[in-house]
């Protein structure tokens, strides 16, 4: 069978409506999204007794290619308590070529944090839920950022935890969207 | 997860009332003294942020008296 040819550089005008297959559109941006780094959290859960953020290992590290990329994050996780009527709070930290930890801010209240889902109240054992934070960060950087959850008691005294276990490993998700 | 970690906090917590700690572990199922010594003392906040050390600030806090607490639970 003869295959004929067509000179798509030549001849070609307008734009094929949606309604007969096109998208109605006479160009398109490419896809903007440079890298995505995926870490699956194998390492271990962390349980926390204080009111103040402590760190955890559910963590994702990516190096952004260009000053004024943004960064897509998403953390999912479990999560759980075994003190009745508390539960868990968490934010993003990131840190900059080992600069040291700081908690992102939403440019709102200066002071994100996520509260989980599901707090315990009954009498014994625990109660665990899975929770996800999302961000769209900012670094204005070309170095390794690295982020990273941490946790806290959200009142007075209790005991959360953050997982990293076989059935409940945590997933730490970064995306980076050029400009 | 460890069953008797909210035990052990309350233990903590009954010999010396303003103690905080953070704990990372694994596959563990209760609490030992190994995890004991493993264990982030939060010594203070830093706008938020927990200040942690190795050393255990609490003198009382020993794990054979956290023990007792907790097998008296």
């Amino acid at each position: 069978m003869a295959f004929a040819t067509i000179d798509v550089t030549k001849g070609i005008t307008g734009t094929l409506p949606a309604a007969n297959g096109g998208t109605g559109v006479t160009s398109y941006t490419p896809g903007k999204v440079g890298q995505v780094i995926q870490n699956v959290i194998t390492s271990g859960n962390t349980a926390a007794t204080s009111t103040s953020f402590t760190a955890s290992s559910n963590l994702v590290q990516i190096t952004p290619t260009a000053t004024n990329s943004n960064i897509l994050l998403q953390f999912n996780f479990g999560q759980g308590t075994q003190t009745n009527n508390r539960f868990a709070v968490f934010k993003i930290y990131r840190d900059i070529a080992g600069g040291g930890y700081s908690a992102l801010t939403n440019g709102v209240d200066g002071q994100p944090s996520e509260q989980a889902g599901l707090y315990k109240a009954s009498a014994s054992g625990q109660i665990t839920s899975p929770c996800t934070l999302s961000f769209y960060d900012d670094p204005a950087t070309t170095s390794q950022c690295t982020y990273k959850v941490y946790l806290a008691l959200q009142d007075t005294t209790g005991t959360v935890n953050i997982y990293g276990e076989a059935n409940n490993y945590g997933y730490a998700t970064a995306m980076e969207v050029l400009a | 997860m460890i069953q008797d970690l909210e035990k052990f906090r309350i233990a903590v917590e009954t010999l010396k009332a303003d103690a905080t700690f953070s704990l990372d572990y694994t596959n563990e199922t209760e609490m030992s003294e190994a995890l004991f010594n493993t264990i982030n003392w939060i010594t203070g906040d830093d706008n938020g942020t927990a200040i942690i050390t190795k050393t255990n600030p609490h003198s009382e806090v020993t794990w054979a008296a956290v023990k007792v607490e907790m097998d008296k639970l």
